[in-house]
């Protein structure tokens, strides 16, 4: 966490993410399908892995209920 | 009460102390805020009750940061109640105001008043008329957070629909000062579209409030469609004092945990 380019930014997106991830619990979104992770440009297979990892999480809850119809979709 | 503000006001502008008090007016049977310059003019001056004590509240913070900006280098005084005071203390830590251009007078609110407002502080620390009663307990957010996610979700899924996207909830909020707003970005809320982006809209808001809001429920009053927008905000605040300690506006000089750098502080 502390040897962030930003110096304290990703600390500031930390508390963010925090109350964010309980503000959509409270709005009764799974909380899941926000995360936020910290992978440095040169960490290749650890940006791979996280993500694959978030797939697994994401995919059992599927398609989120808000998700707006695209022109695609109606055409 | 009235007569001890209106004294307090009037002395505050015969010696010179401040240039003008911003308060409320009634004015053709309505009540609305007003810069009182003259100490002999003090006649339609109210304390915004109508019907009720107290149900004419308007954000005076927000008209104060309006002329303080035109007048920098002038004092100027401000009525205010607990929830007032309180965004005194944010628009301070915020650098819209200077503490050494404001001088308060302070008004307590009646216990009906706090009752209505579900208000947890209906003082402020300088009170100048009025008696100190006691704060409310708030059960809302408890009892949304007993109910189950699916029930949570349509709930809010249902308020949200009713958004006409007015901007009132903004307009009206004594801690929304910006030049340039998220809720206009056009990367973020699409413009011109109903129903409105849920839950962006909200809940971009409803981040921006975290450390800000300070319960004084005027957008909840504002609110055309009725939604408990204040439920919301009180959930931001009950995050920020589990997570970090921290209530907006309680203390003068207190520096909210988001903007310390660094991670966040010992609980």
């Amino acid at each position: 966490m502390s040897e962030c380019n930003y110096l304290y930014g990703n600390y500031c997106a930390e508390k963010r993410v925090t109350v964010l991830s309980q503000m959509l619990d409270f709005c009764g979104i799974e909380k899941d399908r926000l995360r936020a992770r910290w992978v440095s440009s040169a960490e290749a297979p650890e940006f791979v892995e996280e993500i694959n990892e978030f797939i697994d999480v994401l995919k059992p809850l599927g398609p989120s209920p808000l998700k707006k119809q695209t022109s695609k979709d109606v055409a | 009460m009235i007569d001890i503000v209106r004294q307090k006001i009037s002395k505050l502008l015969s010696d010179g102390s401040v240039k003008g008090v911003v308060a409320l007016a009634m004015a053709n049977g309505h009540v609305a805020p007003c810069l009182f310059q003259k100490e002999d003019d003090l006649e339609p001056l109210c304390l915004g009750d109508t019907k009720k004590p107290g149900d004419a509240r308007y954000p005076l913070n927000k008209v104060l940061i309006t002329i303080a900006r035109q007048y920098p280098e002038d004092v100027f005084g401000v009525l205010v109640r607990g929830c007032d005071e309180r965004g005194l203390y944010v628009l301070y830590r915020l650098n819209q105001l200077e503490p050494d251009k404001v001088m308060t007078i302070g008004i307590a609110c009646p216990q009906e008043l706090a009752k209505a407002c579900e208000c947890k502080k209906p003082y402020p620390d300088e009170l100048v008329a009025g008696e100190k009663t006691e704060g409310i307990t708030q059960q809302g957010v408890q009892d949304m957070e007993d109910m189950d996610l699916s029930k949570r979700f349509s709930f809010w899924k249902n308020q949200f629909s009713k958004c006409v996207k007015c901007y009132g909830c903004r307009d009206i909020c004594p801690m929304c000062f910006c030049r340039e707003c998220s809720l206009e970005c056009e990367d973020i809320i699409s413009k011109g579209e109903l129903p409105v982006d849920i839950p962006v809209f909200h809940l971009t808001r409803a981040m921006h409030m975290t450390d800000r809001c300070i319960d004084c429920g005027l957008c909840d009053e504002t609110c055309p469609s009725g939604i408990p927008l204040r439920l919301l905000y009180k959930k931001t605040s009950k995050i920020m004092n589990a997570e970090f300690g921290f209530t907006s506006g309680i203390n003068k000089n207190e520096q909210s945990p988001l903007n310390l750098m660094g991670p966040a502080p010992e609980k």
